[in-house]
């Protein structure tokens, strides 16, 4: 039988907290945080590793819905129908991994605003950022959703 | 004015730091090789000194410290050693911070800078030197945390610190830094608008060096912040980064002993500082109440500033700041930490990643804001 992740993982936090945790002086103090967080960041991993290609899918899923819903809500001004193109192309393409497309079509949104601002389109713009920060929030709340195991997000973490 | 408009000290740092970024991994030091570094350092600068317990100190995201205690002539006096990383979560210069330790040495608890090693001459980074100054920066109950986030101060500590929480933030406010020795800072009047303007156009200037991703929302907020400057009416020191768990405190008594962190000070608008401090992510909630700082609920914050400082709080002001640090925090972890973390230029990469995941905390904060203006 193979070892699963799982039990890699085990195997390295095994050895993390009763091995070289107990073997560091209490005086190694940047070592020992450095342990504790690591076991930390492992076991969130852990806890999110068999959901996180779905994660990465939706994130892709929910930029696509941005960029579609910023080519359907308005017509790109002439001074901005270059980058206006140039997302539709991004909405079209597929990278090797979710993350490479989501990062592709936030850049591509991303130009258009900046063309949007510099050539003075004040009604184009508004329509983008009435688009973008409702699904940009929305976003944002399965992010938050997501990290709240870390612990630092006194309205979701219980804090 | 341009976007590139920036106080200059901070303009070249922007550039200076340019070329770090190609830079092979930063490797952490190690205590025994920082001791022979202060020891020949003391050699030369206070001659029969000896450095002994050389100890690293824990906690902080950007900058590697140490305590150690240098006997000579039969006394022993335990000082900080505090050197740059290569990158970290901030961008910060040791000069600015020496000198406004020294501005403030005397006004408010600080440690006392001793030494500066502000070009790297002796350490392998910039440095400074500064008197070690005992207390806690949270109640032993806390427990471990290495986020230095939402430190809970509880009863009866919350009320001990509370006065001087606010005394001490309006003695920096209404510090008459023009008759200070500030050489490292500019002071900027050209127009009501340029303090901010500079500091918007210095956290620009990172964004746009360190993102590891393009943000939309970020984006519509720094254009809103870039259109929305408002004049600043007052110029004063802006601490940035005031908060529980930037300060130590002795656990028995509840006396503040020294105000930390003040590398990201500059001069400009006080609303900047009170922005900061409300923020949910430096606040506690318990039983329904946020506290922020887990000092006070926010509208009892502002009341009890004004009344310490005499500076009245103009809400469209602290709006305008709610909006800039929720933005600059972003900034801070998920675009410096994160890029500091992606080329190993920091001794706590772990550190940084872990603290990188508040970035959806501040993008679910500025689209919220940025909505409420749109409906207004």
């Amino acid at each position: 039988m193979n070892p699963s992740v799982n039990d890699r993982l085990n195997s390295v936090l095994r050895a993390l907290e009763t091995v070289v945790l107990p073997a560091l002086p209490e005086r190694a103090s940047l070592a020992r945080e450095q342990v504790m967080l690591s076991i930390g960041h492992i076991q969130i991993i852990q806890a999110q590793m068999d959901a996180t290609p779905a994660f990465e899918h939706e994130e892709m899923d929910d930029i696509r819905a941005m960029g579609r819903a910023i080519l359907e809500a308005a017509d790109a001004p002439s001074a901005c129908a270059n980058e206006a193109a140039r997302l539709k192309e991004a909405l079209d393409q597929t990278h090797s991994t979710p993350r490479e497309t989501t990062d592709a079509i936030r850049e591509q949104i991303d130009d258009l605003l900046i063309a949007a601002r510099q050539s003075s389109e004040v009604a184009y713009h508004e329509a983008l950022s009435r688009i973008i920060l409702p699904l940009g929030r929305e976003r944002a709340r399965k992010d938050r959703e997501w990290f709240a195991v870390m612990g630092f997000d006194i309205e979701l973490s219980g804090g | 004015m341009s976007g590139t408009d920036t106080e200059p000290q901070l303009a070249t740092m922007l550039e200076q730091r340019k070329a770090r970024r190609a830079m092979p991994p930063y490797i952490p030091q190690r205590d025994a090789d920082v001791a022979k570094l202060l020891q020949s350092f003391f050699d030369r600068e206070k001659t029969g000194s000896e450095v002994r317990d050389v100890a690293r100190i824990g906690g902080g995201a950007s900058k590697e410290q140490f305590m150690f205690t240098l006997a000579r002539s039969g006394e022993e006096t335990r000082y900080v050693l505090r050197m740059d990383a290569l990158e970290g979560i901030t961008e910060t210069s040791r000069e600015r911070e020496f000198e406004i330790l020294k501005a403030f040495h005397g006004v408010v608890p600080v440690p006392e800078p001793i030494w500066l090693d502000a070009d790297a001459q002796h350490f392998p980074t910039p440095a400074i030197i500064m008197e070690f100054v005992d207390g806690v920066t949270k109640p032993e109950t806390e427990g471990v945390s290495v986020t230095g986030l939402g430190t809970v101060l509880g009863d009866p500590l919350r009320g001990m610190l509370a006065d001087q929480y606010f005394v001490n933030l309006a003695a920096i406010h209404n510090f008459d830094w023009a008759n200070a020795e500030l050489e490292h800072f500019t002071a900027p009047n050209s127009d009501p608008k340029q303090a901010t303007r500079w500091l918007i156009n210095f956290w620009k200037g990172l964004l746009e060096q360190d993102a590891v991703t393009r943000e939309p929302v970020l984006r519509l907020a720094t254009q809103w912040l870039e259109d929305n400057i408002p004049d600043c009416d007052k110029l004063c020191v802006v601490h940035g980064d005031y908060r529980t768990g930037n300060y130590l405190f002795e656990e028995e008594t509840g006396k503040v002993t020294a105000i930390l962190d003040w590398e990201m000070s500059y001069i400009g608008d006080f609303h900047a500082d009170l922005g900061w401090l409300l923020q949910p992510v430096f606040g506690s909630r318990i039983d329904g109440v946020f506290r922020a700082s887990d000092i006070a609920p926010p509208d009892e914050m502002i009341a009890r500033y004004e009344a310490a400082s005499g500076n009245a709080v103009d809400p469209a002001k602290l709006h305008y700041f709610t909006v800039f640090n929720a933005w600059k925090s972003y900034i801070l972890v998920s675009a410096l930490g994160m890029r500091a973390a992606r080329t190993a230029h920091n001794h706590q990469d772990v550190l940084l990643t872990f603290l990188a995941a508040t970035g959806p905390l501040f993008v679910d904060e500025l689209a919220r804001l940025l909505m409420m203006e749109e409906s207004q």
